[in-house]
């Protein structure tokens, strides 16, 4: 009897697995979902986004079935490399080293980066010491490296979130990250304790030519659908609209 | 395997080495401190103690590790009246926090450890002791905690192995151990194999002289008293 | 109104968490048996290939071999077979705990097996019961009266490290913690909740593994 049991369980879980496991093969996107209003989870466990919107009236008008998952940002450019995902999405910068292993879109976005500072303070002020939180392994946190180096302290969270608690919990001086993403937080959980630095940095070299989407070297025709059908939504303004939904 | 990449990023590595070594050897001295009181307290057979003890060692084995470190490093920081007391100078420090949670973590082993050590030794020993008329603390000392330790020391040397597996968390905090340094560069290289493997072989070898350490201790300690 | 509506995103974390355990589990029990074969079996090459390999595992941090089966298998497969084969977080959270669990299960089951009277075997042989048969039907059910109590500590850290698989981005109980921590800036509540249920787990699993032991040993007269 018990062995009918133990055996029914083990087979119940083996089955589970390969249910699990298995995924249907659509253009999948891969993003991590930690960055609104670019991209994030909703309490309902769905990814909505700017970023969204966009892939999927690209998809609508290319015919194409879009799916996204959430993956941690470390990731996201291996799985694509080893063809775990068809695609990269989610505020991710058009730089040379990542062009280096990925192909890339025209931009979707053009991004700036800012500062999150304690209302009571007049401006930023990067001195010796200063701690600022960042997104580890982003531009954003490449830009820190190289610009002040040694000077201040770098502290890397696996999201953007993360640094935000930190932030609230005085760990840290300030937070650096993209423009829309800061706007955001300010506006949504920033309960008038923290406000922009306006120390807005438009850096090319590092925040690179903007936000892309990212396919494998090996895909250069995907990549053209998606820029022609980028095109058409600027011409006909669905972009506009979508752009106004979520900055405006 | 790409060599010259490794070499590299050696400085880094060192440091996320000293890191993780910093980080054990804090904990460790926390750690074992704090199991060797809770044993004390618990064999004083005091039924508010006791259960209070049992009822930490519960909650501590019952969790994982990675939501008591949480726990402490991001959710003390939620309460903004305890941020203006000074005991947020203490929680402020990630290292601090790391510490707390794994000394706390490894306490609750060690004093299960301890325990069981002590419930080891016959009781034969333990009256003989009373019938020459030795005080709680002379018996302690000369009976309860080498004899203790006799069972307790191939047990502890596990443990220690445990507080270096532990260590590896801290990079989830911002901390940048071997662990967190190996993640950093895997993020700015893509190079994932050759890193993961370096840092592999270094938790090898520390697991080695862990060993080898209790190794050396258990015959200058144990020996003699066989 | 305490979790803001977070309480189903938790909830179906747990389900994938125990998803994850059950299926390392069914793994870690099979690997260990294997190993527990292959590490004390008569060829030498076997026996000294499982024991290093069994060491290397016990010896390297579990989130250390959870990142190099995620990153790196993804990576070796691909060379291997020349597609690509997928190794979402959920497969790579099991091959590696399976793993981690299977390795120190191999010892349990050493342990288990050498319990069992010699004279079970003998008695076996005498009868002309086949090598396989003698392992199914006499020695295994035996060794597990022995391996329960080791089985099931195994299992309260299996359950336990399962929470570093949110490391990987599985969405499981900590990963959706953090989300929901994150959203609503109250970490310490949806922390405190998560260990809640963590607590609930272990204690519902420990009731469950008493309850076996003591059936396995029903047989055994009480003095």
């Amino acid at each position: 009897m018990l062995n009918k049991i133990l055996k029914l369980c083990g087979i119940g879980f083996i089955s589970l697995f390969f249910m699990q496991a298995t995924q249907a093969r659509v253009i999948k996107f891969a993003t991590e979902a930690t960055y609104p209003p670019f991209v994030y989870v909703n309490n309902h466990g769905e990814i909505h986004g700017f970023d969204v919107d966009i892939a999927m009236a690209i998809c609508e008008l290319l015919k194409f079935e879009c799916t996204f998952t959430n993956q941690p940002w470390d990731s996201l450019i291996p799985s694509l490399q080893f063809g775990k995902f068809e695609a990269l999405i989610g505020a991710i910068s058009i730089t040379p080293e990542r062009q280096e292993k990925v192909l890339f879109t025209e931009p979707y976005y053009e991004n700036k980066a800012d500062y999150v500072i304690p209302i009571n303070q007049p401006s930023l002020k990067i001195k010796e010491g200063t701690i600022i939180g960042v997104q580890a392994g982003t531009t954003l946190a490449d830009y820190l490296t190289e610009t002040y180096g040694d000077k201040i302290k770098i502290n890397r969270y696996a999201s953007v979130e993360q640094a935000f608690l930190d932030l609230i919990a005085t760990r840290l001086d300030a937070v650096f990250g993209d423009q829309p993403v800061v706007i955001h937080w300010v506006k949504e959980s920033g309960k008038k304790q923290f406000k922009l630095a306006e120390h807005v940095v438009h850096s090319p070299q590092y925040l690179g030519k903007g936000f892309g989407i990212a396919f494998r070297k090996d895909e250069p025709d995907l990549v053209e659908h998606f820029d022609f059908a980028l095109n058409q939504l600027k011409k006909d303004g669905t972009y506009q609209r979508i752009y106004q939904h979520y900055f405006d | 395997m790409n060599l010259s990449l490794i070499l590299a990023h050696l400085p880094q590595l060192i440091q996320g080495l000293i890191t993780t070594l910093e980080l054990m050897g804090v904990t460790l001295l926390f750690g074992l401190s704090l199991g060797l009181v809770l044993t004390v307290l618990s064999s004083l057979n005091r039924w508010y103690l006791t259960k209070t003890i049992n009822a930490f060692i519960f909650l501590i084995r019952g969790t994982p590790l990675l939501v008591q470190l949480f726990i402490i490093y991001y959710g003390i920081g939620q309460f903004a009246w305890l941020r203006d007391t000074s005991l947020w100078l203490f929680f402020k420090q990630p290292f601090a926090c790391a510490v707390l949670a794994f000394g706390l973590n490894t306490s609750a082993y060690t004093t299960e450890l301890f325990r069981g050590a002590i419930k080891a030794i016959p009781r034969g020993e333990i009256e003989a002791c009373q019938a020459l008329g030795m005080s709680n603390t002379l018996m302690l000392c000369h009976i309860v905690l080498p004899r203790a330790l006799q069972f307790a020391l191939p047990a502890y040397s596990n443990e220690v192995i445990m507080i270096l597996k532990c260590t590896t968390l801290a990079s989830t905090v911002t901390l940048l151990d071997l662990t967190g340094m190996v993640r950093l560069i895997n993020a700015e290289t893509y190079a994932s194999l050759e890193f993961f493997l370096v840092a592999g072989a270094i938790y090898l070898l520390l697991n080695g002289g862990i060993m080898a350490l209790f190794g050396y201790l258990e015959k200058k300690l144990i020996k003699p008293l066989a | 109104m305490i979790f803001d509506g977070f309480l189903a995103q938790l909830l179906l974390g747990t389900w994938i968490t125990i998803k994850l355990a059950g299926c390392a589990l069914v793994l870690g029990l099979s690997l260990g048996i294997i190993g527990m074969l292959g590490s004390t079996s008569k060829i030498s090459g076997l026996r000294y290939l499982s024991r290093i390999f069994i060491s290397l595992i016990r010896g390297l941090p579990e989130l250390l071999v959870l990142f190099f089966i995620y990153f790196g298998s993804g990576f070796i497969l691909t060379k291997i077979v020349g597609q690509y084969i997928e190794v979402t977080s959920f497969t790579a959270g099991v091959i590696a705990l399976g793993l981690i669990f299977g390795a120190y299960a191999s010892q349990t089951f050493k342990g288990a097996f050498r319990a069992i009277p010699k004279g079970q075997n003998e008695a076996a042989n005498a009868l002309g019961l086949s090598q396989r048969r003698i392992f199914w039907y006499i020695l295994l059910p035996q060794a597990w009266r022995h391996a329960l109590p080791g089985l099931s500590n195994l299992w309260f850290v299996l359950l336990k490290d399962t929470a570093l698989v949110s490391l990987i981005g599985l969405a499981d109980l900590m990963n959706n913690a953090q989300i929901a921590a994150s959203s609503t800036q109250k970490p310490f509540t949806f922390f405190a909740v998560t260990g809640v249920i963590y607590l609930l787990l272990t204690t519902v699993s420990q009731y469950v593994f008493n309850y076996f032991i003591q059936r396995s040993n029903r047989h055994l007269a009480h003095l």
